[in-house]
């Protein structure tokens, strides 16, 4: 599956355990930097990992509330008109 | 997106404060009030009490760093008291985590499973054909899913809450989310690759899982 494994950091069982947690942006620095390092050595994980980005980019434009930016969903200015006066209020 | 409440200095007062903090957020609070209510005008409404019982509670933050999680938890006990006052129960999550799903794949990753022909489907030259078409399929997948993974699902990946902060609206602990999170998508994997295969975008020569 690897194509070099000199690094006995992560392997690929561990790294597709890890890869929705690094998708999200759940881990921390050092299983980041572990996990990005094994996906540079295994072309395999490599393309998975593109894989699952990609689909986490069609649920986010499937679910029709991306923004253009790529954001997140933006709330209609009626409630930020809403929320305008009721700060004002308090 | 968060601020830590340590910016907060003599000039700039709680008010403004917790002003700034609700502009901030308002995208990511509507985004789960959408979610969790299904439709616009409940959504703004949830967003609306959360934001008035947020400030009338707002002595008790202890940690202003920590605003979001408190008030997405403020978020998800307005949406709960909401429907207690309608007498009406909230979207019911007791159905088993543990169980297989039923599609007969069981819910080992397709990607532990190393499907090539998945793999290049994916990168197909035809992506952008693909891609027009995925949008209704994963549409169906996502809709179809178990309700404790459709939620999941959305709070993470469309409305970008940490795990942490998932965790707080649904009330579960921070490793169930991150357990939903992986055996949702696995689901929708398979859902997708089932889609392909039936849409012929996928040759139907070699099963996945079988």
């Amino acid at each position: 599956m690897k194509e070099t494994d000199q690094h006995e950091d992560m392997g690929c069982l561990e790294a597709i355990e890890t890869l929705y947690a690094w998708l999200d942006n759940e881990l921390d620095p050092s299983q980041a930097a572990s996990f990005e390092h094994h996906l540079k050595h295994c072309k395999s994980c490599f393309s998975r990992a593109e894989l699952e980005r990609a689909l986490t980019g069609h649920i986010r434009r499937s679910s029709g509330i991306e923004t253009a930016d790529g954001g997140q969903s933006a709330a209609p200015a009626s409630l930020q008109n809403r929320l305008d006066k009721l700060l004002k209020e308090l | 997106m968060q601020q830590d409440a340590r910016d907060v200095t003599g000039q700039d007062d709680i008010k403004q404060w917790f002003s700034r903090m609700v502009g901030d957020n308002m995208d990511a609070m509507y985004g789960v009030a959408l979610h969790l209510t299904g439709n616009s005008a409940s959504a703004e409404d949830l967003v609306a009490e959360t934001v008035i019982k947020a400030w009338s509670s707002i002595d008790r933050l202890e940690d202003r760093g920590s605003w979001r999680p408190w008030v997405f938890r403020i978020l998800r006990n307005e949406f709960i008291s909401g429907y207690r006052k309608k007498s009406i129960r909230p979207v019911e999550v007791s159905w088993s985590e543990e169980t297989q799903d039923e599609d007969g794949f069981g819910l080992s990753s397709m990607l532990m499973e190393q499907p090539e022909e998945f793999l290049n489907w994916w990168a197909s030259p035809e992506q952008e054909l693909i891609n027009g078409l995925l949008g209704e399929q994963i549409r169906e997948a996502i809709d179809q899913l178990p309700e404790v993974f459709r939620m999941t699902i959305l709070l993470v990946n469309v409305d970008g809450l940490s795990y942490d902060e998932a965790s707080v609206v649904l009330g579960v602990p921070f490793g169930t989310i991150r357990s939903r999170m992986k055996r949702g998508r696995t689901i929708l994997q398979k859902a997708l690759w089932t889609a392909a295969h039936e849409a012929g975008l996928a040759a139907a020569s070699e099963r996945v899982g079988n």
